[in-house]
């Protein structure tokens, strides 16, 4: 998974061009993205066994993530 | 004491006599920890590594006790964060800032839904686990909505986890058709204060005692690898066998961001190894379930749990992390000869 594929880190939230997020992307084998990619804000996070549902308040954009 | 004559004392009992280890034997297999982890000077000391053959005769003990089969289960949180407890192993504690945030309930739509979903894949058991010290009125009518709703739309067996129970509500969740409640005593008594100071080790044994008395089966286990010594690992387990468990999950802690845990060492794998065969040793008769945390710390290293006394599996993401796919589990088990048992889960 490319953890700053976006203007944020779905890891930490910080700007994508901001920091090296290597320890990030390491992170983000086993946990879902908790920040938007698009805004950085909190995500909203629902797990499932396979797959997350995760949508952010700001952007208002629902997004699935099969696992 | 001898680590050979040890394991032949603890293998006439399990595998000869068909009889429990005694707790003199439990921490006497705990004490080979510092074998396992090389605390004895090879130098000095004349005996081998155990962990081989104690891995060896966990996978015996579990193929006499508990036939071949391994159990594939998943777990769905449907109400996630927000917990007022403060476990410290835990992200979805309210007391700590975590990067969970809290949401709402599962809607018995979404409940029914992913049941129906589990129902087509072949699975016979859903499991639905709450982030709640335990059910308020709120709780427990979702609780009851639930098992009803997927009692009557599927032909689902229904297992919750939410928490510490009365006496009455493990009444009202048993006469509901709920087959088995997890509540996990998560450490040894002696080590769970350092845990959480909300609620106490005794009163997670009540609840496990009340879950007995209704009838309903007690699944109960705890997490390795929170700063525990190899004894108080024995000492869970021996306690967890007092309950005389259907089901034992064993976590690993993997350290979440953001709670008290958070830069504790994960546990090494060969330790992992042990703690695992500790459990199939002191609890022959259980189902030794691998639950979250085995991929970050056993890695590689997961087929040598199932052939090591674990005859169980949580498979897919758990209720806060991601897992494997339940592709890599099946195949792990496919390249082990292991048969799978009917799933039991959200697959």
């Amino acid at each position: 998974m490319d953890t700053v594929a976006g203007a944020f880190c779905g890891a930490c939230g910080g700007a994508a061009g901001a920091a090296d997020h290597a320890g990030c992307a390491q992170r983000l084998r086993y946990d879902p993205p908790r920040f938007c990619a698009a805004c950085g804000f909190r995500l909203d996070v629902q797990v499932y066994p396979a797959g997350v549902v995760s949508s952010c308040r700001r952007c208002e954009r629902p997004a699935r993530k099969a696992r | 004491m001898n680590p050979h004559q040890l394991l032949d004392e603890v293998e006439a009992a399990l595998l000869d006599r068909r009889e429990l280890i005694t707790e003199a034997q439990a921490y006497a297999l705990a004490d080979l920890a510092d074998l396992v982890d090389g605390k004895e000077d090879p130098s000095t000391t004349q005996w081998d590594d155990p962990l081989p053959r104690m891995l060896d005769l966990a996978h015996r003990v579990r193929l006499a006790w508990c036939g071949e089969e391994v159990s594939l289960e998943s777990i769905l949180s449907t109400k996630t964060g927000g917990c007022p407890e403060d476990c410290a192993f835990c992200s979805q504690s309210s007391t700590f800032n975590t990067l969970v945030k809290p949401q709402p309930y599962l809607t018995r739509e979404q409940v029914v839904s992913a049941a129906k979903d589990a129902e087509a894949s072949g699975a016979t058991e859903f499991c639905l686990v709450l982030a709640i010290k335990g059910p308020d009125e709120r709780a427990m009518a979702h609780l009851l909505e639930a098992t009803e709703a997927i009692q009557s739309e599927t032909r689902l067996e229904v297992a919750l986890s939410a928490g510490l129970l009365t006496r009455e509500q493990a009444q009202a969740l048993a006469e509901a058709g709920v087959v088995r409640y997890n509540h996990n005593l998560e450490a040894a008594e002696s080590f769970f204060p350092q845990i959480c100071t909300t609620h106490s080790w005794k009163e997670r044994w009540q609840t496990c005692q009340y879950v007995r008395e209704t009838g309903m089966e007690v699944c109960s286990g705890g997490i390795l690898g929170m700063g525990e010594s190899a004894r108080q690992r024995a000492e869970l387990a021996l306690a967890l066998r007092e309950l005389e468990p259907t089901e034992v999950p064993v976590n690993f802690l993997n350290p979440r961001p953001g709670t008290p845990l958070e830069d504790q060492t994960i546990l090494d794998p060969r330790m992992a190894l042990h703690g695992v065969a500790l459990f199939r040793l002191i609890i022959p008769f259980a189902m030794l379930r691998y639950a979250g945390g085995r991929e970050v710390v056993l890695g590689d290293l997961q087929a040598a749990g199932i052939l090591g006394g674990a005859n169980g599996m949580i498979v897919g993401n758990y209720l806060t992390t991601l897992g494997r796919t339940v592709s890599e589990d099946i195949k792990m088990l496919d390249e082990l000869q292991v048969p799978v048992k009917a799933l039991t889960g959200l697959l």
